[in-house]
This record gives structure tokens, sequence and C-alpha cells, in this order.
């Protein structure tokens, strides 16, 4: 066998290995990481009929026990159509608890904001909740909600 | 047609009880592409008038598109404040102060005291970072690259900030601003190593060149299978450890998570 030969299966055999240590690291648990102290608020996102393309999801969350609020956008940058059941997380220190109320704003290409859905949750401390928001498409007119 | 434009516009302004009209009058090489953005202009400020906000904006924005006059930017910011867009509105009313120095003196005095209002409501962020070129993004919008000239105005409370450049990390911070105070945020980027790394520790290219044609390949070496035994033993034990928490560990989320408060 020739160096380079030897070079090629070394290279792949390496390759191969790599690839089963990340499918091996996958199949153990993807996704992102949740800490000892934080409690988790999954939100489901119910997108209506009649709702623009969305980009970006915008959310507003009062947490009216420590007066805080917090404002995140998922992704962080506006990318691909946001199907409706997308879901989001809100990760919450174990030190914070009570009521949470929700804003959503689905936010299209321009970052424009073009539907709007709202909820409230109570945070389960060191665990999970999950919340359903459904968001639907901005009017002026009346006939929907305001963004 | 200029006389009933000017009819049109005076109209618009006795219709309007507190907007400040600013005509468009920039060098025009294009006449319809004026009298289109005059119309749009006169729109706008009769929606305004109104207090139809939102249209007044979505007007006078599109009489911009179409013939950039930067008078248009006052309109633009009193649509903005008058929407509870502080953060838009002073940008439009600074640009406005910036590039129309020829509008008249009372539209200026204006200008600066809707800015000097809208100012002392909010707080600034101040972004620092020694790789320059990269891309600054505050809750989500661009707001420039580094090094950035300006603070970036915002509302107070906690602000998302993230910094990105091609073959760095990007890196996202909160940043809690208060009104009338500037929150410094500084960044380090940390530059991505694509390059492989040479197992061998003594300079050669596994595979290449006639230096490797002296070393065994890689997977000969005894160390190699004990690393990747250990590799992925240890990746096993990780996930076995992460599956078995009773709070589950990690998020399953097509979006994302990120920390709140």
């Amino acid at each position: 066998m020739t160096t380079k030969a030897k070079g090629m299966k070394a290279r792949s055999l390496t390759a191969t290995l790599a690839m089963l240590m990340v499918l091996g690291a996958g199949a153990c648990g993807g996704g992102d990481a949740v800490a000892d102290d934080e409690s988790v608020v999954v939100i489901h996102v119910n997108i209506e009929a009649g709702v623009p393309e969305l980009r970006q999801i915008h959310v507003a969350a009062h947490l009216g026990s420590a007066g805080m609020d917090a404002n995140l956008y998922f992704p962080t940058t506006p990318q691909g159509p946001i199907a409706s059941g997308a879901t989001l997380a809100l990760l919450i220190p174990t030190t914070r608890s009570g009521l949470l109320d929700l804003v959503l704003f689905g936010l299209d290409a321009g970052q424009n904001p073009v539907a709007r859905g709202n909820g409230q949750t109570m945070i389960t401390v060191g665990g999970r909740v999950d919340k359903t928001i459904s968001l639907s498409a901005c009017s002026s007119s009346g006939s929907g909600p305001g963004c | 047609m200029k006389a009933a434009l000017s009819a049109l516009l005076v109209c618009a302004v006795i219709a309007t009880a507190h907007a400040q009209e600013v005509v468009v009058e920039p060098p025009a090489s294009d006449a319809q592409a004026k009298a289109h953005a005059q119309g749009l202009l006169s729109e706008g400020t009769a929606a305004y008038g109104r207090g139809d906000y939102a249209t007044a904006l979505d007007k006078f924005t599109s009489a911009y598109e179409i013939f950039p006059s930067p008078k248009l930017w006052f309109n633009i910011g009193q649509a903005n404040r008058d929407l509870g867009r502080p953060v838009e509105a002073v940008a439009a009313f600074d640009r406005f102060l910036r590039n129309a120095g020829d509008a008249p003196p009372e539209t200026l005095a204006e200008a600066r005291r809707s800015a000097a209002e809208l100012k002392a409501k909010l707080g600034q962020i101040q972004v620092t970072c020694a790789t320059d070129g990269a891309e600054i993004t505050v809750d989500g919008k661009q707001v420039g690259s580094t090094p950035l000239g300006e603070m970036v105005w915002t509302t107070p409370g906690r602000h998302q900030v993230a910094v990105q450049h091609a073959g760095f990390s990007p890196v996202i911070e909160d940043v809690v601003v208060l009104a009338g105070q500037a929150s410094p945020v500084n960044f380090e980027l940390r530059p991505i190593d694509l390059r492989a790394p040479n197992p061998t520790g003594n300079g050669a290219m596994v595979g290449d060149g006639a230096a490797a044609s002296e070393t065994k390949p890689v997977y000969r070496h005894t160390w190699f299978w004990v690393a990747t035994g250990v590799v992925i033993g240890a990746g096993i034990a990780a996930g076995v450890l992460i599956a078995t928490r009773s709070s589950g560990g990690r998020l399953e989320t097509t979006l994302g998570s990120q920390r709140a408060f």
C-alpha cells in the first residue's frame, strides 16, 4: 500500500469514527441543555389561517411577581418561514416563580409585527410547563388584534 | 399641476391638528416620481390628521422610497413617535437633523425638541468588539457593524445583543438598559479553527508528503483506539445520564430556547 493510499485510508477511518461519535451524541440527546437551576416554559406556536409568512417570533414576557420584563426573539435573526406548531422555550431561573404573562408577535421578513397572540401560565419551579399560544393576523380595521 | 399639489398640501396641513408637514423639495430629475411622492405625502399627512399613524407611516415611507427627500424623515419621525416607537422616531429625527439643514427653523426646532423628549425616556447600548467588521444585532434587528461609531438608542429593559462574524463563534449577551444611561457591552469573538488537528504530534500531516511516510498511520497507534473508545464511552455515558435525569435535561424545540429574567 502506498503512503498516499495509507493516508487516505486513515482519513476515511477517522472521518467514519467522527461521524459515529456525532451520531452517538445525537442519539444520546440533542437539543438545548437545561441547567438544574432552571424552570422551563415551552411555548407551542399555533399560526392561524390568514397570517402572513412569519420569519421570527418576538416574545414579550412579563413576570408580575418580580416586576420584570423580557424581550426575546426566536430565532435570534430572521430565518426561513416558521410553520404552525413550532416550539420555543424560555429558561427561567428557579429563583423566579409566579404568573407569567406572554405576548407573542409574529414578525415578517422585514421584522414588522404581522401577527399577535397572548397567554398566561404559572411557572413550574424546577420543572416544565407547556403552553400553546395562537397567533392571529394583526388588523388595523378592528377585525383582529392590533400590533 | 404644481399649484394643485400645493393646494392639496395646504388642505392637508389645515386638516392636521399637530403634525407639521415638510414639503419634499430636493432637486428632482424625475418629475413623475416627485409628483407621486408628493401625493403619498399628502395622503400620509391626511392619515396622520385622522390619527391613523400606521397608514401615515406607510405613506411617508413609501414616499421616501420613491423620492428620498431627507425632509421626509421629520414626518416619519412624527408617525413613529405617535405609534409609540420611540427608538425608530429618534433615529428618524436624528437623520432629519443631520441631512435636512435647509428645512424651516421651526421644523428643525420641533425635531430637536421631540428627539430630546424621546431620548430622555430611552437608554443607550455601547457595543465594543476588538474584531472589526462583525455584524451587530439588537433584539434581532441589525444596527451596524464593528467598530460601531455611535451608541444604540433603545428602550429601558433587558435587550439581547448579538455579534457575529464569518469564521468566529457568534456571541449573544443580555444587556439591561436604564433610561438616560448608557450600558456598555464588550464582545470578544473567538475564531473557529477549522484546521484538522495533527494527531501525530511531530509536525507530520498524515498521508501528505515524505514526512508522513516515516510514521505509522494514525489508526495503527494503540492510543488512537484507546482514545476513541474513551470518547465514545463517555458520550454514551453522558447521553444515558442526561436521558435518565428527571427534568429531561434537554429540550427539543424548533425555534430554540433562551434564558429570561
